[in-house]
């Protein structure tokens, strides 16, 4: 199925730096301006197992229900949506959205907020509002 | 905002309390409590509460500050004004956007039994068993699923 993005500039934060800045609706990847470093924009749709060492990006990370991801850091800067497994850190600057079916197991998981259905099973240190280093 | 009605017990605004509480039914907390608080029904920390306590109950409602792990037999819940520091292990978890938790949560794993990183999938992998794809990166786009390798499947099926 095709995904319509809205057209125009759609805004991100950089995952490494959290600085914010505008790219094409259809960028993919970009470079940051206040880190220089190259950073991933798009969605990431996980649908089967997934063993990386980061999975991060600034788009939105989906996880679904025979997704699995074992990662060691999984960074959306959009949020996570889960209604599968992962398995790793997560941060995230949005929300992280744990399905009925959904377990996640890491060390820690930092985000704004996080949504967690009846059923769904975490195990780990939570810092929700998550707080950036120094705060 | 409960009822009146849910809690037969109610420590007052003005009211520290330090040592262990147990309760039958429900209480509502609105003063201070430094110690252990039990009960076999709901637990309410109401806002402008600030308790220092282990809380062991069958619901606990955060609405206020909570220092102190949290044990509940069915469901905790965490209102927009209330916070969380300590360890937390219940069956369910609600989260209102803007309530704070910080510390260690096992929600909907039995105590003593196995992580949920499995999720009754197979076994957990750990992060090193697998490959990662390219400079570290995952490879993945918005409309193709994740390709796994052959090890990687392999890896599942274990």
């Amino acid at each position: 199925m095709i995904r319509r993005r809205p057209a125009g500039p759609r805004p991100i934060h950089c995952y490494l730096c959290g600085h914010g800045f505008d790219v094409p609706a259809r960028a993919m990847s970009t470079t940051c301006p206040a880190c220089n470093k190259a950073i991933q924009v798009e969605d990431v749709v996980v649908k089967s197992y997934l063993p990386v060492t980061d999975l991060q990006t600034c788009g939105r990370i989906s996880v679904t229900a025979r997704g699995r991801v074992a990662a060691k850091r999984v960074r959306g800067g959009g949020g996570i949506d889960c209604d599968g497994a992962i398995e790793g850190s997560i941060e995230t600057e949005g929300v992280v959205v744990l399905g009925p079916k959904a377990s996640w197991k890491g060390p820690v998981l930092r985000s704004r907020h996080l949504e967690i259905a009846d059923g769904a099973r975490l195990e780990g240190r939570i810092e929700v509002p998550r707080r950036r280093d120094g705060e | 905002m409960s009822t009146n009605g849910e809690y037969a017990t109610t420590i007052g605004p003005d009211a520290v309390f330090k040592g262990d509480l147990e309760f039958e039914s429900g209480a509502r907390v609105l003063g201070r409590i430094e110690g252990t608080v039990s009960s076999k029904g709901k637990i309410l920390i109401a806002e402008g509460s600030e308790c220092t306590a282990t809380v062991t109950a069958r619901d606990v409602s955060v609405e206020g500050v909570l220092t102190g792990n949290v044990e509940a037999g069915d469901r905790i819940s965490v209102a927009p004004t209330g916070q969380v520091h300590g360890d937390i292990q219940a069956a369910r978890m609600t989260m209102a956007e803007g309530a704070t938790v910080n510390g260690f949560c096992r929600i909907g794993v039995a105590a003593g039994g196995k992580g949920g990183g499995g999720g009754g999938r197979g076994a957990a992998a750990s992060p090193g068993d697998g490959k990662a794809t390219g400079n570290g990166q995952a490879r993945s786009d918005s409309e193709q699923e994740a390709k796994p390798t052959a090890k990687a499947t392999a890896a599942a099926k274990r």
